[in-house]
């Protein structure tokens, strides 16, 4: 059963909270992993790499954050870190993605993820926790060539 | 073939995609995207979760979707913007087809530039995934 508030202050206080950088090697062998788990044909999709590489870059990982309760953690890694939470589940809610600069093989990507707002509301699975999320990914230049944002439900 | 600015209709359909997804596509993207959710694979936590089979990863099918976009920007279209609402279930071996549409010409954007809806219906006729994309196209002069 789910406590009775899921909106802690300490979790309203993540609001704001960004969280350490991630820093990928753009290299083939990620990307052909990407166009066959898709099934991507196109021919475009050679040094120039496919908007799915930004689809795929949602979570944290397993990784946690030192500055995110656990609650957000687990969130935030899609329920792969075995902590305690108090969630049963969580659910995409979608997202939205610039394209600033087009991202090739060779580049190197740190992208920075910030909470930007968390509410709770009621819904048919009960009490949910809606939390989104931005990220700013910038190249080896420091050019920003693109911006993500997404929703993450917790119920 | 390279679709150019002057020649799109509002209201014009894009060719769609189709997939199939099975469960080892599904692990295959799980692990490209560093999405492990057991819900998209394991049969225990499946049945546990009160769902009837694997749950494909919404952003597989974001990127479904997106595609439908993408293959028809040819190669000298750009994709600047993309908005995908997951709104609901969809499982393996399945057919989901993904459609689009040109849905306007915005004057103000100050260059050739298009908006289109693009979305994804499963095999009981329900829309899944619904979206939008922003995209601008070669003009036919060349510009």
């Amino acid at each position: 059963m789910l406590p009775q508030a899921l909106l802690t202050a300490e979790i309203q206080s993540s609001v704001g909270v960004e969280l350490e950088p991630d820093v990928i090697a753009v290299e083939q062998r990620m990307m052909q992993r990407i166009l066959k788990s898709t099934g991507d044909t196109n021919p475009r999709w050679g040094e120039e790499v496919p908007p799915a590489f930004l689809l795929t870059w949602m979570m944290s990982g397993a990784k946690m954050s030192p500055r995110l309760p656990p609650a957000l953690n687990w969130l935030m890694s899609d329920g792969e870190l075995e902590i305690v939470s108090p969630f049963i589940g969580l659910l995409d809610g979608g997202g939205e993605w610039e394209f600033l600069s087009p991202i090739r093989l060779g580049d190197i990507i740190t992208s920075t993820m910030r909470i930007t707002s968390i509410r709770e509301t009621t819904g048919r699975m009960g009490r949910m926790l809606i939390v989104t999320w931005e990220r700013v990914h910038t190249n080896q230049r420091g050019e920003q060539v693109a911006v993500s944002r997404g929703t993450l439900i917790g119920y | 073939m390279q679709p150019f600015f002057e020649d799109v209709a509002i209201g014009q359909e894009l060719p769609p995609v189709t997939r199939r997804p099975k469960l080892m596509q599904m692990v295959r993207w799980a692990g490209a995207s560093e999405n492990l959710h057991p819900v998209h694979y394991d049969p225990e936590v499946i049945r546990a979760s009160g769902v009837p089979d694997a749950l494909v990863h919404g952003r597989l099918k974001a990127a479904f979707v997106t595609e439908v976009v993408t293959n028809w920007m040819g190669t000298r279209g750009t994709l600047h913007k993309l908005s995908i609402r997951l709104l609901g279930m969809d499982f393996p071996n399945q057919e989901l087809v993904c459609r689009g549409k040109v849905i306007g010409k915005p004057e103000t954007s100050g260059g050739p530039v298009v908006e289109c809806e693009i979305w994804l219906e499963n095999p009981q006729g329900e829309v899944t995934v619904r979206g939008t994309a922003i995209v601008s196209l070669p003009h036919r002069n060349g510009s």
